[in-house]
């Protein structure tokens, strides 16, 4: 179904619509949260309240860009607003959180396999994990964008709402500084 | 002749592309591995790149440390869906319908929490002021019976014609003694 139909749908309160929105949408929103926020759990739960926030203000969309590039925005905000209140909470955490058991599904080759491999792909994962997170608000946007989503310049530059050169220009030192880390963090280990 | 000079400005190319590609040193490789993994680099960058990835032992094995790694992150992607994502996201909902808005502010166990951590700091507060504030009473207090206690006797000295002092109070009770 055309996305505007289905928004029209669901703003006629039209059973099934919102549902379809969902199943048709979630993959792109919780893959978009968990390349924020690396941890499947919490890119369920930020998910589930961008789909609360569409469903509360489906009526205000307008159809000047598309469905997708909207859900991206609002994906993309709660994520970074999910990381800011949860550095804020980090001195409330409970002891819970140490204890707690962390899973992820949908990788995509998890199942072949060894355990051994699993963990030290895990550290790895953490590592690489860590130096996407130091860098700069907009090149961490850009980069999670192009590399989690497989997002065209043009496509980031529509949900950043800038320029194509300014993508290009974000992405270019966002990989040189991700390089620059990690190459920092082997010399670490070494 | 024009043989000759033709192989000659052909080799002289020849050496001078085989010393360009050379010319990459490790530093300028390894800030140019992300964009060889990504396609970013033009053909004459790209083959300076792979002739010194063939010949240097520490760039080569730098770069497949560094491959293995990028190319996780382009593996690491929540391809499923979650079958039952839609039913939370309605149960959400409608609990947020019947939760009071003034009660979903304080949903959260962190955000309870949170709250009740200010609440004690601000009691805390109040609480430290409230016991400084009473002891500077108290003393307030101590200080002005004290001064009534002097003013009594200043005035009684005054009434006498006698010079009174603070320090000398045992004097002047010596004196009424002898009267």
């Amino acid at each position: 179904m055309e996305d505007l139909l289905l928004i029209e749908e669901i703003t006629k309160n039209k059973p099934g619509a919102f549902q379809q929105l969902v199943e048709k949408y979630q993959t792109l929103v919780i893959n978009t949260c968990y390349g924020f926020l690396h941890n499947y759990q919490d890119a369920q739960d930020v998910a589930q309240e961008v789909f609360i926030d569409v469903y509360r203000s489906i009526e205000k969309f307008r159809n000047e860009s598309k469905i997708s590039t909207w859900l991206y925005r609002i994906s993309v905000n709660k994520s970074l607003n999910y990381i800011r209140d949860n550095k804020k909470r980090t001195w409330f955490q409970s002891l819970d959180i140490l204890f707690e058991t962390e899973f992820k599904t949908g990788s995509s080759n998890s199942l072949s396999e060894s355990p051994e491999e699993i963990i030290e792909n895990k550290e790895k994962m953490d590592v690489i994990q860590q130096a996407i997170d130091k860098l700069a608000k907009n090149q961490k946007i850009a980069f999670t964008l192009y590399k989690y989503e497989d997002l065209s310049y043009k496509e980031i530059a529509d949900v950043m709402n800038i320029s194509i050169s300014s993508v290009e220009s974000l992405l270019f030192r966002a990989k040189k500084n991700l390089q620059k880390q990690l190459i920092s963090l082997y010399k670490k280990n070494d | 002749m024009t043989r000759c000079a033709s192989f000659i400005l052909y080799m002289c190319q020849n050496i001078t592309n085989r010393l360009k590609k050379s010319d990459m040193k490790c530093k300028d490789f390894k800030n140019n591995m992300v964009y060889y993994i990504e396609k970013n680099l033009d053909i004459e960058s790209a083959e300076m790149f792979e002739h010194h990835l063939k010949n240097c032992g520490s760039c080569d094995s730098l770069y497949k440390m560094f491959f293995a790694d990028y190319q996780l992150i382009a593996s690491d992607k929540i391809t499923e869906s979650n079958p039952f994502f839609y039913s939370r996201v309605m149960a959400a909902i409608e609990h947020e319908k019947e939760t009071k808005p003034i009660f979903r502010l304080f949903a959260k166990k962190e955000l309870i929490l949170q709250f009740a951590t200010y609440l004690i700091i601000v009691l805390l507060a109040i609480f430290t002021g409230y016991l400084i504030g009473n002891d500077k009473a108290h003393l307030n207090q101590e200080g002005l019976q004290n001064q009534t206690e002097l003013s009594d006797l200043q005035l009684f000295a005054d009434s006498h014609n006698l010079t009174f002092n603070e320090e000398d109070i045992y004097y002047i009770n010596t004196n009424e003694t002898e009267e």
